[in-house]
């Protein structure tokens, strides 16, 4: 508690200098010159603004500005990712963002930014995604789930969080690859899923990998090219004969046009941030682990997403 | 008892004192709700140890829950959905100038709400939380069918109307993303619509905005000052002995509310509302400005805390977005809620659990303490009190989701609720509808997925608890219709 | 005004209302749900609402035939109207000149129309009231209101 009222009181100390030092909009100087807005497509108290909210002290910090975190929810996060896409390209909004709203949702409907809206600044993390059921479930192997979808189509039901999220993309994959056909219940949250995995309504969920030890789950297989260091028992579904892969993983973006020396000094602080030891343990007990890219990286490892669930979304006639 | 020592230290007790008012603010401000509130404490808890971070969170729950009944009884707009239903009977107390009376009675039914739901959670989490299991699409649609029975409860005297509100209100709620396929509904190729109409925004809209509109438009100059006393004031003992019926079924029905997935502390008021409606002991006054009604809304809300920790700390799965917010607050603790938590962590549940008892009473004494002050706002002259419930109301509905586009829709809304007023339509029934429609429909699509399209699945005995709930929701339905058309034929036979 | 008129014009606006959104339903966009492989189209349930809600506004409508000379008190409304124009054009100057300085003018001026004419209590209620707000949500529960092009924060 020391701690935290020593925080509280500082925060309010800022931002009482901070209401003293108000001043006229000045001609720009050098980057930043006022508040940076974060904005933040979901609900305030979600996995995305919990990590932000974590980096938020430490970034500001790194940036040299005080940051204001804008949660603008809706529509699966296309609504605050559209207000990021609109604003002024200076720099002084940037966006945090999971997959979702850059990489999947563009191809479902008609939005009015894309995926080349935005210049990638760099990746946080990235998750695998485990495919799970619980331990009763009579489905223990990859195999035993292709298995009974073969012998009886729709017999074995796959949960998803929503049309067009990773989830529900990594059912339509393996239907396709597997060349199955299985019963997609959408559920609205990982929540929901749980409660309904749990109570044996639906058999089978692929999200990411902390859910298995929370729920005391058995997880089936892994989303990835490798074996998790976390599961190495667990075989992925490449193993099985599947090329498939898919994760949750978080980016920094900017709206397109912002300079190339402010997107620099943004990078600088990202990367600055998330090789803070503080950082680091922080979302260690979130159970994220930092893998950080730059914005290079990021921007064509973002394009490649965007490309294969463009491609997978066609295929299952989601496309819009 | 080691638990208690961890409690009994001066950080955690300032973290529950500074909580519960920091809750009973935000909680009391037209649009910011619970949510709202636990999220903004979030970052404070990053650096604060376990248990006076999970002791904050929990008194800013309780009492941001308590806190909404506060603008409720005051100025008839309920700070949260969850006391909608307290401004049923809260306000015409109000008006009748024992707004210090109303207080009291909606403080001690939080407490004795709060607290009965938090002995409930301790002596029976585990067991309990296995029955929110058995709750799958099928059963939730069953239940959701029962609480959307309580708009006939909240609209005697004008039926046809409520109804026509509530459906209304369900309809609302299908504005927006279509929660199964993807695709947009009802928005017009209006972008800023696919995210669906805020319930806050509406709500907000509705009550407040509605509220000042029509007073404003009141034939008889509208600035007719409540003459009213000021403070906090208990009823005597005989008073609650004698709702105490209703009071224990409201905890009830709160805290089983609260376990069950899908719903949360708006449907438990409403339907204990409604069910005091049915059975109380003064079910004829309610809605005149009779305190049963605010017991029933009152317990029954803040036994939802209780009731909704149930699964959220034994199973993991939050039942509504404010334990979402809340879970995630013992997850960034490091503290993993779920099957283990019981057995791993005894000493931080335990904690948490004391934590729980000490938050109630805290919140009492703060609601009993601030009450004086609070009710001031009444002897201010009314056009100044109605400027302040505009802004902070316009405030409010932007201050949820950042968006000027929800400002826009509480003002909509806020013309829509003066025409309902004038028409003598109730607008409570429109919350119900948007409260429940979103799960209601979702349940009932899902459902229809398991079982391959097959409604009559709903109904048969494989899923006992859903016949159950639906044969209880027909014979409410058939008793309310039947109490109509004798109170109509009651009616006519006196005129 | 006659509880007759009253309601079987909320019952005719409402039905009317029902029979837009269901020709809204019929668009293509609402019969999407087969991609799905299971499950029913977005127009499914709307639709269920939209029939059950025209039958309410229908037994309205009959309903106020038989009470039709009841009286129904009548508001005032070029007052509710002014209102409501009024809050209308602070929703609209929030966006361009921000929370603060809308709020001022709007209280300024909302005050006087409810019949409240007393300068001394009025400015400076219209003024300190909303820097309170502006103060607590930007500084207290770190929401960001909107704000004028001339400052950063205000």
């Amino acid at each position: 508690m020391p701690k935290g009222t020593r925080r509280a009181f500082s925060r309010l100390a800022a931002a009482t200098a901070f209401l003293g030092s108000l001043a006229f909009g000045l001609p720009a100087h050098a980057y930043p010159d006022k508040p940076v807005t974060v904005i933040i497509a979901w609900a305030a108290g979600g996995a995305t603004d919990v990590v932000t909210r974590a980096l938020e002290p430490v970034l500001a910090e790194k940036l040299g500005a005080n940051l204001v975190i804008r949660n603008i929810t809706g529509a699966a996060g296309t609504i605050g990712t559209a207000e990021a896409a609109a604003a002024e390209p200076d720099g002084h909004t940037i966006l945090i963002t999971p997959a979702g709203p850059i990489t999947t949702q563009p191809h479902l409907r008609e939005l009015p930014y894309d995926l080349s809206s935005f210049d990638a600044v760099g990746r946080i993390n990235i998750t695998p995604m485990l495919m799970m059921v619980t331990k009763e479930s009579p489905y223990q192997t990859l195999d035993d789930i292709i298995g009974a979808s073969k012998e009886k189509p729709g017999s074995v039901k796959f949960a998803s969080t929503g049309a067009g999220t990773l989830p529900h993309i990594s059912i339509l994959a393996l239907n396709q690859a597997a060349g199955i056909d299985t019963k997609h219940v959408p559920f609205q949250g990982s929540a929901n899923v749980m409660q309904a995995l749990l109570g044996g309504v639906v058999d089978v969920f692929s999200d990411q990998a902390q859910l298995v030890p929370q729920y005391e789950l058995h997880p089936v297989a892994a989303w990835a090219d490798e074996r998790l260091p976390e599961y190495p028992d667990v075989p992925t579904v490449k193993e099985g004969g599947y090329d498939l892969s898919f994760a949750n993983w978080l980016g920094v973006f900017v709206p397109t046009g912002t300079p190339e020396d402010v997107r620099a000094q943004l990078e600088e602080a990202l990367k600055a941030t998330l090789e803070t030891p503080s950082i680091v343990e922080a979302l260690e007990k979130m159970k994220l682990t930092i893998s950080h890219m730059n914005g290079e990286e990021l921007a064509a490892f973002a394009k490649a997403e965007h490309e294969r669930n463009g491609k997978l979304l066609a295929d299952a006639g989601l496309k819009k | 008892m080691d638990s208690l020592w961890l409690l009994l230290t001066p950080a955690t007790m300032a973290a529950i004192l500074l909580g519960t008012v920091f809750g009973v603010v935000v909680g009391a401000l037209p649009g910011l709700g619970s949510v709202l509130a636990i999220t903004i404490v979030l970052p404070f808890t990053f650096t604060m140890d376990p248990v006076p971070a999970i002791a904050l969170v929990l008194s800013v729950y309780c009492s941001s829950v308590y806190g909404g009944s506060v603008s409720a009884i005051l100025i008839n707009t309920p700070g949260t959905p969850q006391s909608a239903a307290t401004t049923l009977d809260g306000y015409p107390m109000t008006r009748r100038g024992e707004a210090d009376l109303a207080l009291g009675w909606a403080t001690m039914a939080s407490l004795i709400g709060g607290l009965f739901s938090t002995v409930v959670l301790i002596i029976a989490a585990p067991q309990l939380a296995r029955i929110a299991l058995r709750f799958g699409p099928i059963e939730t649609f069953a239940l959701i069918c029962l609480a959307l029975t309580c708009i006939a409860g909240v609209s005697r005297g004008s039926m046809i109307k409520g109804i026509l509100a509530g459906l209304l209100g369900l309809f609302l709620a299908t504005v927006g993303t279509d929660p199964m396929t993807g695709s947009v509904r009802f928005t017009f190729d209006v972008f800023a619509l696919s995210g669906g109409l805020g319930l806050i925004p509406v709500l907000v809209g509705l009550f407040a905005l509605g509220e000042v509109f029509s007073r404003m438009a009141e034939r008889h100059g509208g600035t007719a000052q409540i003459e009213g006393r000021v403070g906090f004031k208990l009823a005597p003992l005989g008073e609650w002995l004698l709702r105490w019926k209703t009071l224990l079924k409201s905890s009830l029905i709160g805290t089983f509310v609260g376990i069950l997935p899908g719903t949360g502390a708006a449907t438990a008021s409403f339907i204990a509302y409604s069910e005091a409606q049915r059975s109380g002991r003064y079910k004829e006054r309610l809605g005149t400005g009779e305190p049963e009604g605010i017991v029933a809304s009152e317990s029954s809300n803040n036994a939802v805390t209780g009731g909704a920790l149930v699964p959220t700390l034994a199973l993991g799965i939050p039942g509504d977005p404010t334990t979402a917010v809340l879970m995630s607050a013992l997850i960034i603790q490091g503290i993993q809620p779920g099957v283990r938590l019981f057995i791993d962590n005894p000493e931080i549940i335990n904690a948490a659990f004391i934590a729980l008892i000490i938050c109630n009473l805290v919140m009492f004494v703060v609601g009993a303490l601030s009450a004086p002050l609070i009710t001031r706002v009444l002897r201010m002259p009314e056009p100044l009190l109605l400027g302040m419930v505009l802004v902070l109301s316009v405030v409010g509905s932007y201050g949820v989701g950042g968006k000027l586009f929800d400002v826009l829709v509480t003002l909509v809304a806020g013309v829509a609720g003066f025409f309902f007023r004038v028409c003598g339509v109730p607008v409570a029934p429109i919350v119900i509808g948007m409260v429940l429609g979103p799960i209601f429909e979702e349940s009932l699509r899902q459902g229809l997925i398991l079982t391959d399209n097959d409604f009559s699945v709903f109904f048969s005995l494989e899923h006992p608890i859903a016949l159950g709930l639906i044969t209880v929701t027909f014979l409410i339905l058939a008793w309310s219709a039947w109490t109509e058309v004798a109170a109509a034929r009651e009616r006519r036979a006196a005129a | 005004m006659r509880v007759g008129v009253r309601d079987t014009s909320f019952g005719a606006v409402m039905l009317a209302a029902a029979g837009l959104l269901w020709l809204e339903t019929g668009r293509d966009a609402y019969q999407e749900g087969g991609v799905l492989g299971y499950g029913f189209d977005p127009a499914f349930f709307p639709r269920i609402l939209i029939v059950l809600w025209s039958a309410a506004a229908l037994l309205l409508i009959l309903r106020s035939v038989v009470l039709w000379d009841k009286d129904a008190p009548e508001p005032r409304w070029g007052m509710a109207g002014l209102a409501v124009a009024l809050t209308g054009l602070y929703v609209l100057l929030i966006g361009k000149i921000g929370f603060l300085f809308a709020s001022m003018a709007f209280m300024a001026l909302l005050m006087p129309l409810m019949g409240y004419r007393r300068l001394p209590v009025l400015l400076p209620v219209a003024v300190l009231f909303p820097i309170a707000v502006w103060y607590t949500f930007n500084f207290l529960l770190f929401i960001p209101l909107p704000t004028s092009p001339w400052f950063v924060r205000l």
